[in-house]
């Protein structure tokens, strides 16, 4: 690290503090979280502290999970499908025969079989899931990945809080709405993100020499005229000498061999591991996309094809986490976009169905092994305890120890963290 | 421009200020002095000295260009000596095409916000605007034209972008309608009454919902639609929360709601939509956005104006009187309120001249002023506390009168509530008559209509029976003549059979007319009779209506007298906050001044102490002279003594010799013997007399070397005790230092409280982070890109139009060089810029940023030497130019003025110079080192 002033000592956490926004939490368990990983640099420290730091992965099956073929089975109904439903690791608990890993986690997990989000759209469906409120023309909402990483953002965080991991480019995503770049989504696939690799005619001299020259500078500069953004600005040069140094905890390749077997060799699974290694080095908040999922056309075989893919890793991924003592502060969610309908159409696909489906989460506050609502017969419509997008979102938060009706201060504005007009679903809160 | 009577004349009469300058505004003075005497009158904060000529120029540039000055331009400012070559230079600028191209790039930002592109490409657009800056277009009919467009006409269809890009989203044209023309986020208030600002109301919602709400893109699902609007549509709503209902046509925020006409039902529009036909535009003959259009051109709302001044200012101050800008209410006051009413006016006095306005900013000291916070002196803080009390009493008095104004809002809005139910109420009934009309209407309409046919019927069969009639008589006639014919009987007997057979269908028609027209007469009479019941529910509802419009007069004039009152009162509250901050960093200061005395009297001390040696050595000298004067005392007393008794012996002597000369005074050597003791007696006195006199000039001497010696003792006592004093100093100093550092955080931070207070209250220029476009233009700037492309232009220009006009020249450069570069901006707006439809002020400082400047290919790619061949003279980039210099002191100068537009510091010129010699071999990437860490430096991302 560089010497301290003008190069962004820990002089001014204060105005740093007060740069990043007050956040309105709760007493007790919620100000705990504040710390946040990003107070230690140091990798071993940050290794130390991990397992109390709050964390949240999204596992998105984009297109629309039939939820009849996963997590609220109908075997033997009209529209059911061939599948059976399986027994799992908690007694009562029937979910298809096509997760068969994940049924013997199902002890870290609970379901909620009883969402009807009203919205059947893939353009904003999946908003509505991410944000928790259903989107308008008027008005962006921050996707729980920012939220999250802005509820535990600490001034000297020197790893990005909100990340996705996706096959296409890196780059930064527009999902913080009002909470600001810094809590928008950093695209990374398995290796370092692009900028993060000095360029071969860079030497190490030259980097140090100027980034030397740039601290006197600064130093000379800032004499008496510091405020929160130049401290802030400052920052960002360290952050980004720290993640460079850090930046092979992007590099999937590092963890062992045996590992990357377990995982398997396809991308989604290369994934979940990165996935491990990231929440691991102290990253807030993470999601994989996975799919094709919109089954308009032979969803009994897709869904055996996308799920079967989807099974084992996933599973691997859970019971990792619980082993390494994780689980218990990591929010893991696996959600879609709606559901699909019981009716099956002239090409064996079935149609969407926001109106009544499921989503699977666990870990953290959830209870372990709850199930939540129910479907009538068929499934084809919501009998007991419906429940929202909006719902879910706050559930998210309270889940990770967070005041899901607190709010953020963006501007000289407060801005809730979730729709004020909601709550969370305490059923699935232990 | 008239003075405004307010609350705020108190504080202006206890003003007190650099100079106690206290004037009232005057309406000779311009607008920039008027702005600063305002500032100043109210000031309570030492403000700073006016920025170096270099700052002043660079921010000059990045707030009308959009960019830093070119090295050759900061040069000519720099040694220009003219005293008004500031001004000179801003006309320049405010008249050169790069200005009119930046003011089309910040409203672009201030009016779509990052949105992507969807209808409109955002190059049109800004071309679009770029126009209206150049032919100085005032800012109403700028808004008018924004907000009028409906993209119907080609060539101004890039100006319906506004519209078009939120795809006529009326909800999202509410928000940002309010937010960006009227500075009020009323976006919380859709579904009730914002929940923590107690100005923004549901009614105002949807009173500016009531404007965009009719309209639609047209036609549906095209890919390139345009604006249309229906003539109906009523806005309705009620709170989630309390279930309070209400309903508006159009009105601003603070204005009441339109009179609008009424059409008879079915001429509502110069073009009927067809529904049948989804390709027909309708066109209502009355259109509510054309209304909105027409209430922004004429600008009657102060919301409208104080929200483009706040926003202009902003632009050139580097934050608004009012933040954020599109929070305008009465519990987050503007800094300062009379001087945002003044600049309000004072732009609609110009005629909403930008121009004009911006040259106004810049022109004052407030704009002029440095960022850095002057220490205030103690005495200033001193008369900070001093004041405090009778600011805090002011405050506290304003206080009281703004609780009085809420509380007549609050009176005038329950007085609102009984003309808004009886209007609802109105309202309702006025369904429910109107629902039967419709019913009514179409039976009225039929039975007329087969009235009308009856009669039709009937006058056809009428007329038929009159001819046959006249044919049978004729008939009859002739056969009578030629009564053989039988032909002829047989035809007039047809006749008449037939005109007999034809009476009784006419009388039936007759008869049917008469029914039918009966029928007709009771539909049209019900008709008329829910008509009339309808018109006098009407009548009912513009009676309540018009309650409801005075009561909401009554109630915004109670809005503005409170947004008037809690505006002053907090402005007091801050003035009395900002003496207090004032006196704080005094008393931070205080250990500061312990130290600095104690160090004083340390010296002091020391320097005593140092005196003690010399001092002693004169005590000693002192003693000895004064020992020599005692003794040679002692031996005079002593000589006169025996003299003394000598002279009495021989005075007896005498006297006795006297006696016997009495009594033998023939014996001649009797008396000679007397003679010569009397003799002796006299000499004797006389040596006595002399003894005497040096006696009493060795007592003198004794005194004065004892006195001496006194005085030596004295000047040593003064100095004895310094050592001793010097330790116990040393020993508080050491003290007094632990608890100065100690007090460091807490003086830093009073004094950074102080100067986040001054920057709020102008005292000070606000250190503000580029926007985007600033650092990417700037960056190609400094580093020689623009300056390349525009020798290129300027060559290719002369070449093409060797006679062209200094200003055609100038347009040509400009566009070439924009073109040309244009598209380096997008990686700096996608870093650097917030997220699309957020407030582009927000800063955010991220990792990335930083990557892609330390690490990127493309700013690296322009520390690279390069330079155009065959061009004169120089168009060679930044690092060409320094590479082909080798005075490391003119080199340190043109890096320094190049990149920050100012002179380096001896210091700074030393640290440049040591740089390069310390790696002789790697100059290149020594220079590109240095240039890189400018440009990532604190000094080139702030504007200063």
């Amino acid at each position: 690290m560089m010497d301290a002033d003008g190069c962004g000592s820990a002089e001014h956490r204060i105005a740093r503090r007060q740069f990043l926004g007050s956040l309105a939490l709760g007493a007790g368990a919620a100000a705990s979280g504040l710390g946040g990983l990003g107070w230690f640099t140091r990798p071993a420290m940050a290794r130390h502290f991990a397992r109390d730091q709050k964390r949240m992965i999204v596992f998105n099956l984009q297109g629309g999970l039939s939820q009849l073929e996963s997590w609220d089975p109908k075997p033997g109904t009209d529209g059911g499908g061939p599948f059976r439903a399986i027994r799992t690791s908690v007694p009562g608990i029937h979910i298809s025969e096509l997760l068969p890993h994940t049924a013997r986690q199902m002890h870290h997990l609970a379901l909620l079989r009883s969402l009807n989000t009203k919205d059947n759209s893939h353009n904003t469906g999946p908003v509505l899931m991410a944000t928790g409120r259903q989107p308008t023309p008027a008005a962006s909402y921050p996707h729980i990945g920012a939220v999250v990483a802005k509820a535990f953002d600490s001034e000297d965080r020197s790893l990005p809080g909100h990340v996705r991991i996706q096959s296409g480019g890196g780059g930064r995503n527009l999902d913080a709405a009002y909470l600001g770049p810094r809590y928008a989504s950093i695209g990374v696939t398995g290796k370092p993100p692009g900028d993060a690799n000095p360029p071969p005619d860079l030497t190490d001299e030259s980097a140090r020499l100027r980034d030397d020259f740039r601290c006197r500078l600064n130093r000379r500069f800032l004499a008496g005229r510091d405020t929160a953004e130049t401290d802030a600005y400052v920052q960002s040069y360290e952050m980004a000498k720290e993640l460079v140094r850090q930046r092979e905890i992007f590099d999937v390749t590092k963890e062992s061999e045996k590992d990357q077997k377990r995982y398997g060799q396809h991308a989604f699974g290369r994934h979940c591991l990165l996935a491990r290694r990231l929440l691991e080095a102290g990253v807030t908040f993470a999601q994989i996309t996975h799919g094709e999922y919109d089954t308009h056309v032979l969803n009994f075989s897709v869904l055996l094809q996308m799920l079967g893919e989807f099974d084992g890793p996933f599973a691997t991924f859970v019971s990792d986490l619980a082993d390494r003592g994780m689980l218990d502060s990591t929010l893991v969610v696996v959600l879609s976009e709606f559901g699909r309908t019981p009716t099956l159409n002239a090409v064996g696909g079935r149609e969407h169905q926001a109106g009544a489906w499921s989503i699977c989460l666990g870990g953290a506050s959830i209870v372990r092994g709850a199930v939540v609502g129910k479907t009538n017969e068929r499934g084809s419509r919501v009998v007991e305890r419906e429940a929202d997008a909006g719902q879910l979102f706050h559930t998210y938060l309270r889940a990770l120890g967070l005041r899901s009706s607190g709010h953020f201060t963006v501007g000289g504005r407060k801005m809730p963290m979730a729709d004020p007009a909601l709550e969370p679903i305490q059923e699935l809160l232990a | 421009m008239k003075y405004r009577e307010t609350a705020f004349a108190a504080l202006v009469l206890t003003g007190w200020a650099e100079g106690q300058a206290f004037s009232r505004q005057s309406a000779e003075d311009p607008l920039h002095v008027r702005i600063d005497k305002a500032l100043e009158a109210s000031r309570v904060l030492p403000p700073a000295p006016a920025a170096a000529d270099g700052a002043f120029l660079r921010r000059l540039f990045l707030d009308l260009t959009g960019r830093i000055p070119g090295p050759r331009e900061a040069r000519l400012f720099l040694e220009d000596p003219a005293p008004d070559k500031g001004e000179k230079l801003l006309d320049r600028l405010l008249a050169h095409p790069e200005h009119f191209r930046h003011m089309a790039r910040v409203f672009d930002v201030m009016l779509m916000e990052r949105r992507p592109d969807k209808r409109v490409r955002t190059d049109e657009w800004r071309s679009a605007l770029a126009g209206l800056f150049a032919a100085n277009r005032p800012y109403n009919e700028v808004a008018h034209d924004v907000l009028a467009a409906d993209g119907v006409d080609p060539a101004g269809r890039p100006q319906a972008k506004f519209w078009l890009d939120r795809d006529v989203a009326p909800d999202a044209l509410t928000r940002d309608v309010g937010r960006i023309f009227f500075g009020m986020d009323l976006q919380c208030a859709q579904c009730h009454d914002h929940p923590s600002i107690g100005d923004y109301l549901q009614r105002d919602y949807y009173g500016l919902y009531a404007f965009v709400s009719r309209a639609f893109p047209f036609p549906p699902n095209s890919q390139k639609p345009v604006v249309a609007e229906r003539a109906e549509g009523e806005v309705k709503y009620s709170s989630v929360f309390t279930k309070v209902a209400g309903m508006s046509r159009p009105r601003v925020p603070d204005g009441v709601e339109l009179d609008e006409p009424r059409f008879p039902k079915g001429e509502e529009y110069q073009v009927k939509p067809n529904p049948k036909d989804a390709n027909v535009r309708p066109v209502p003959k009355y259109s509510r956005r054309a209304q909105l259009a027409r209430l922004v051109d004429e600008a009657t709302s102060r919301a409208f104006r104080r929200n483009i001044a706040n926003r202009l200012w902003a632009h050139m101050m580097g934050r608004g009187l009012v933040e954020p800008l599109d929070f305008h209410h009465s519990d987050n006051p503007p800094s300062h309120p009379e001087l945002l009413e003044t600049l309000a006016d004072a732009f609609a006095a110009m005629k909403y001249d930008v121009r004009a306005f911006l040259r106004e900013l810049a022109l004052t000291r407030t704009y002029r002023r440095a960022v850095e916070m002057p220490v205030p002196p103690a005495a200033v803080a001193k008369e900070a506390a001093d004041r405090l009390p009778a600011l805090e009493a002011e405050a506290e008095r304003l206080q009281a009168a703004a609780e009085k104004s809420v509380e007549a809002v609050r009176k005038a809005t329950g007085d609102l509530a009984e003309p808004r139910n009886a209007l609802l109420t109105a309202a309702e009934e006025l369904a429910a008559a109107e629902a039967p009309i419709a019913e009514a209407r179409k039976a009225a309409d039929s039975t007329a209509l087969a009235r009308d046919a009856a009669r039709k019927s009937m006058s056809t069969r009428q007329d038929f029976l009159k001819t046959v009639r006249e044919a049978a008589q004729k008939a009859s006639e002739a056969a009578a003549r030629l009564s053989d014919d039988k032909e002829l009987a047989t035809a007039a007997a047809t006749f008449r059979s037939r005109s007999e057979r034809l009476e009784g269908e006419v009388e039936a028609a007759v008869k049917d007319m008469e029914a039918k027209t009966a029928v007709a007469k009771v539909k049209a009479e019900a008709l008329a009779a829910v008509e009339r019941a309808s018109d006098g529910v009407r009548s009912r509802m513009s009676e309540a209506d018009a309650r409801m419009q005075s009561g909401l007069k009554d109630l915004l004039a109670a809005e503005e007298r409170r947004t008037t009152a809690k505006g002053a009162a907090a402005h007091a509250a801050r003035r009395a906050a900002d003496a207090k901050a004032l006196a704080d960093t005094a008393a931070a200061a205080e250990s500061l001044q312990a130290l600095a005395r104690l160090k004083t009297e340390l010296a002091a001390a020391r320097e005593a102490a140092s005196r003690l040696p010399a001092r002693d050595a004169k005590v000693t000298e002192a003693r000895k002279a004064r020992d020599v004067s005692l003794r040679a005392a002692e031996a005079a007393r002593a000589e006169l003594a025996a003299k003394e008794e000598a002279a009495r012996l021989v005075d007896e002597a005498a006297s006795k010799a006297e006696a016997v000369e009495q009594k033998a005074s023939k014996d001649a050597e009797l008396v000679s013997a007397a003679a010569r003791v009397k003799a002796k007696r006299d000499r004797l006195k006389a040596e006595v007399a002399e003894l005497r006199k040096a006696a009493a000039l060795s007592e003198e001497a004794c005194r004065k070397a004892a006195e001496a010696l006194a005085a030596a003792e004295r000047a040593r006592a003064e100095v004895a005790g310094a050592p001793e004093r010097v330790s116990v100093l040393e020993a508080a100093l050491k003290a007094a230092t632990e608890k100065a550092a100690a007090d460091r955080d807490k003086r830093d931070e009073a004094f950074r409280r102080l100067t986040a207070r001054a920057k709020d209250r102008f005292a000070v220029a606000v250190l503000a982070p580029l926007t985007p476009e600033q650092i990417a233009w700037s960056m190609m700037q400094a580093t020689g890109l623009v300056d390349r492309q525009r020798s290129v232009a300027e060559a290719e220009f002369s070449k093409k139009s060797p006679a062209g006009s200094e200003a055609e020249r100038a347009r040509f450069v400009e566009q070439f060089v924009y073109d040309k570069l244009k598209g380096n901006e997008a990686p700096f707006v996608k870093l650097f810029g917030g997220g699309p439809g957020q407030s582009h002020k927000d800063f955010a400082a991220t990792f990335d940023q930083a990557l892609f400047l330390a690490h990127g290919g493309l700013v690296r790619g322009w520390l690279a030497p390069s330079k155009v061949e065959g061009l004169a003279p120089a168009a060679g980039n930044l690092t060409d130019r320094l590479m082909k210099t080798d005075d490391p002191k003119e080199l340190a100068r043109d890096l320094y003025l190049s990149v920050f537009t100012r002179a380096p510091s001896d210091e700074e010129i030393d640290e440049v110079t040591q740089y390069l010699s310390a790696r002789p071999t790697a100059k290149l990437a020594a220079l590109q080192e240095m240039v890189w860490a400018m440009l990532a430096s604190v000094e080139f991302r702030f504007r200063r």
